[in-house]
């Protein structure tokens, strides 16, 4: 019997005459007439078949991989000892989860040096992409592969972007050991989990900050683990974490603002209260899905993208922006927005240097290296900040505007977590009085242990 | 490839059905305005097009299918923001000298002054090379409000089959070259004889497992490639994201999509070097590009890329198979399929560096490895082996 990689599945040729439905993930393809199992079973397969004594050609991975030459292994604080130890206990498969700022990537390589096995790390943005390929090519003793950001390069140890990654893992899944997925809560809704499921990889390791809700948590234990190591920003806020204030500035709309956001938001509000009543427990992503099906549907969908658009820098919070930043001339200041225009134009009016998908690698790197020495102050970005980029030492955010709740807010606030003696970092969060930004803000505001609020 | 919103408000579903709204001939009036208006804006600001498009058009068009049209003509008039580097200086100067000077006039002057620009110069050079700042390209001589139309079904065709999950495609003549292309692009492809065509049942390995859209590039690429068969009807289960499970799309020549680009003679410049290579040498064989397809029994079929007729004794017959990504086990399993069919007398081309997997070549075949180019000489020492 013999067990060959096809395309991100794990096909068994020449099958001894019996019922293989007992093996792990197996299926009858009736299209070939062969059993057929999503990759990821192939360690479990394995030991499945060898149990039951049958004879096997294993051709997905015939041989234990050579071990790498010996790593530079970093040095790990008592906590990151402690959650590499978990994941070790638990077969190395599962997630560890640890607030920005508290060091998963060093975790990570770590148990990459512990390992010295072929190992894919992905990642969701090409800005982490460059960031990981150069910390693992400091302390990796083989050149670090690279799928993404135009580059293909395949190594014993290969860094790749979600996209590259998905795109290349039917044709070159079988080529790892070990799985890292970091940013691992992007993931668990099924949409492109196949990325997962079609490496063969034994050793499995997710990171994140937020875990994600318990129905996508339960799908990402099949495929990557359980939950083996978590703590909380209040767990290490004060050792090794920075200490936070968290100032909440209520702003009202203009005359002019209001009556657009109350038209938009009542014609909004209509139509999905009535969606409500009729599908208790519904989504969003139901309530879209059915929206669009229908004029009034489409109609309100628009209305409540426009009121968003709206609330995401209202007059008054471009004049707090400015306020803030003239306040704080001394210190480093991100700025988060909920959108790409509101980042251009906050750094329009501000010179505020803008960070998001449009500006390339090599700008984004000169730019991060400027704000860490101090020649440019201030940063502005919707999205690319929120998730791992390695910016040291911002004491202050103004949150201006967000899309992605709890989640997003705890990975921004994380920006400024970065440990350094006698800091105490400031977070601003702008929020336009009387509409569901009050709302939205007490909600995004639970995941962190916040020094003290301040109403303005 | 059209976003699901767009593909959502331009087809119906009548009970397991999808019916695609395609732009016809009573389209064309509405179409001719909305190029004119992309005309119009040419070399000016995308957002200034964008804010004249939130007007309607000077004739009543259909609002989702003016939202394909609309998304195919941005995508054919796209232009990339230029002047990066200059941009990137301008960032670069302005955001320094902003951590520096007390306000934003004194800032902008400076920056200015160190690039030898005009301050309005400066803040206009700042984000030029942004997706905002992109100007509106030229519509290709060639976009009629016909070809529009077209362009626009294909699109939605294309969007359609980027969602399914099976697709069945039953083809009439000049069918070889689809079956090769199904295989390039590593797609489960059972082929039936069908009254006097092939029926063609496609799939990607995961979809075994659960619906997924991982192979929807590689089913949408089906679509300009359909018209290369004289006649064809393909039937796809789509999973559309709104009501319940699949529904079925079809798609049938005749249905109003561009006609397909004529067909190169060969499929990759590797054949076409060894086609020219092998005529050159001047033997007594003559190679068959796209011999007849050959029975597997079970109503299956195989399309050989090349077959080699002696000319003096045409019982003597080879065939030639060149193979992409390959794996041991996979030229073995090929082998034996062909040898099962009656074609023996075989020589398989294997690209080197296209190997995968396991990377022994079976033993017993007659597998001629090559880099860039087949070595037409060698292959003709084995016919006269």
């Amino acid at each position: 019997m013999r067990l060959t990689f096809e395309h991100g599945t794990v096909v068994v040729s020449e099958p001894p005459d019996l019922d293989l439905g007992f093996a792990p993930g197996l299926m009858w393809d009736p299209r070939v007439e062969l059993w057929r199992a999503p990759a990821r079973f192939h360690s479990d397969l394995v030991r499945a078949l060898r149990a039951k004594k049958l004879p096997l050609d294993d051709r997905v991975r015939p041989r234990p991989s050579p071990r790498m030459p010996e790593w530079t292994t970093p040095e790990l604080r008592p906590y990151q000892k402690g959650a590499l130890m978990a994941w070790a206990l638990a077969e190395r498969r599962g997630l560890v989860v640890l607030p920005t700022g508290a060091g998963k990537t060093r975790v990570a390589v770590a148990a990459l040096a512990e390992l010295r096995l072929p190992a894919l790390i992905v990642v969701p943005t090409r800005a982490l992409l460059a960031q990981w390929h150069a910390e693992l090519s400091r302390v990796c003793p083989e050149p670090v592969g690279i799928w993404g950001d135009g580059e293909r390069v395949n190594g014993t140890v290969t860094v790749a972007t979600f996209e590259s990654a998905y795109r290349l893992m039917p044709e070159l899944g079988a080529r790892f050991d070990v799985l890292v997925v970091d940013e691992v809560h992007h993931f668990g809704l099924g949409a492109r989990d196949e990325l997962m499921e079609m490496c063969v990889a034994k050793h499995r390791l997710g990171l994140t900050a937020t875990p994600p809700d318990p129905m996508a948590l339960a799908r990402l234990e099949g495929l990557m683990g359980p939950v083996v190591y978590e703590l909380g920003v209040a767990d290490l806020s004060g050792t090794y974490l920075a200490e936070f204030d968290r100032i909440e500035l209520r702003l009202p709309l203009e005359p002019d603002e209001r009556l657009k956001y109350q038209k938009d938001h009542q014609r909004f509000a209509e139509v999905f209260r009535g969606f409500a009543q009729q599908n208790p427990g519904a989504s969003w992503a139901d309530f879209t899905s059915i929206a669009m099906q229908s004029v009034e549907g489409r109609a309100a969908l628009a209305a409540w993208r426009r009121s968003r658009r709206l609330l995401g820098l209202t007059r008054k919070k471009l004049a707090a922006v400015h306020e803030i930043l003239e306040r704080h001339r001394q210190s480093k200041v991100l700025v988060f927005t909920a959108d790409n225009d509101a980042a251009y134009a906050i750094a329009k009016r501000e010179l505020v240097m803008p960070i998001t998908c449009e500006i390339r690698r090599r700008e984004r790197a000169r730019v991060l290296s400027a704000f860490r020495d101090g020649s440019i102050r201030a940063l502005v970005s919707s999205q690319v900040l929120n998730e791992g980029l390695d910016v040291p030492d911002a004491d202050v955010a103004v949150v201006v505007g967000g899309t992605r709740g709890e989640r997003e807010h705890v990975q921004r606030i994380g920006r400024l977590l970065r440990p350094s003696p006698g800091k105490r970092a400031t977070v601003y969060e702008l929020v336009s009085a009387g509409t569901r930004e009050v709302l939205q803000s007490r909600q995004r505001s639970r995941g962190l242990a916040a020094a003290h609020a301040a109403l303005v | 490839m059209l976003p699901r919103t767009l593909l959502s408000s331009s087809v119906a579903v009548r009970g397991a059905e999808i019916v695609p709204r395609y732009l016809g001939p009573r389209d064309e009036p509405w179409l001719a305005a909305l190029i004119e208006v992309f005309r119009a804006y040419q070399g000016l600001r995308q957002h200034a097009l964008a804010e004249r498009l939130r007007e309607p058009l000077p004739l009543r068009a259909p609002r989702g299918s003016l939202r394909v049209a609309r998304h195919v003509l941005d995508h054919a008039t796209r232009v990339k923001p230029c002047a990066g580097g200059r941009a990137e200086a301008a960032r670069a100067a302005v955001f320094r000298h902003a951590a520096r000077e007390p306000d934003r006039a004194t800032a902008l002057a400076r920056a200015a002054i160190e690039l030898g620009l005009d301050p309005d110069a400066i803040e206009e050079a700042m984000f030029a090379d942004l997706r905002s700042a992109a100007r509106v390209g030229p519509v290709p001589a060639d976009l009629s409000p016909m070809a529009l139309a077209q362009r626009a079904n294909l699109a939605l065709a294309s969007a359609l089959l980027h969602r399914a999950q099976s697709v069945r495609v039953t083809a009439f003549g000049n069918t070889r070259a689809l079956v090769r292309h199904v295989q390039l692009v590593g797609l489960i492809c059972n082929a039936t004889a069908q009254g006097g065509g092939v029926r063609l049942d496609l799939s990607g390995p995961f979809a075994l497992f659960r619906h997924t859209l991982i192979y929807g590039r590689r089913l949408a690429s089906l679509v300009p490639r359909l018209a290369w068969c004289d006649r064809f009807e393909l039937e796809a289960q789509v999973a559309l994201g709104v009501g319940p499970g699949r529904v079925t799309y079809r798609l049938r020549s005749g249905d109003p999509l561009p006609a397909g680009r004529e067909l190169d003679r060969f499929d990759s410049q590797i054949e076409a070097r060894f086609a020219r290579d092998f005529a050159r040498l001047g033997s007594d064989w003559d190679l068959v590009r796209e011999p007849e397809p050959v029975p597997l029994g079970g109503g299956r079929l195989i399309f050989p890329d090349f077959a080699l007729v002696n000319r003096h004794r045409p019982e003597r017959r080879w065939w030639l198979e060149i193979v992409g990504f390959w794996t041991e086990s996979y030229l073995r399993d090929k082998l034996e399929q062909l040898r099962a069919a009656g074609l023996g007398q075989l020589i398989v081309c294997i690209d080197e560096r296209r190997g995968c997997g396991d990377l022994g070549l079976p033993s017993g075949a007659e597998v001629l490895p090559f880099r860039t180019r087949i070595d037409a000489q060698r292959v003709l020492e084995r016919l006269d082996r």
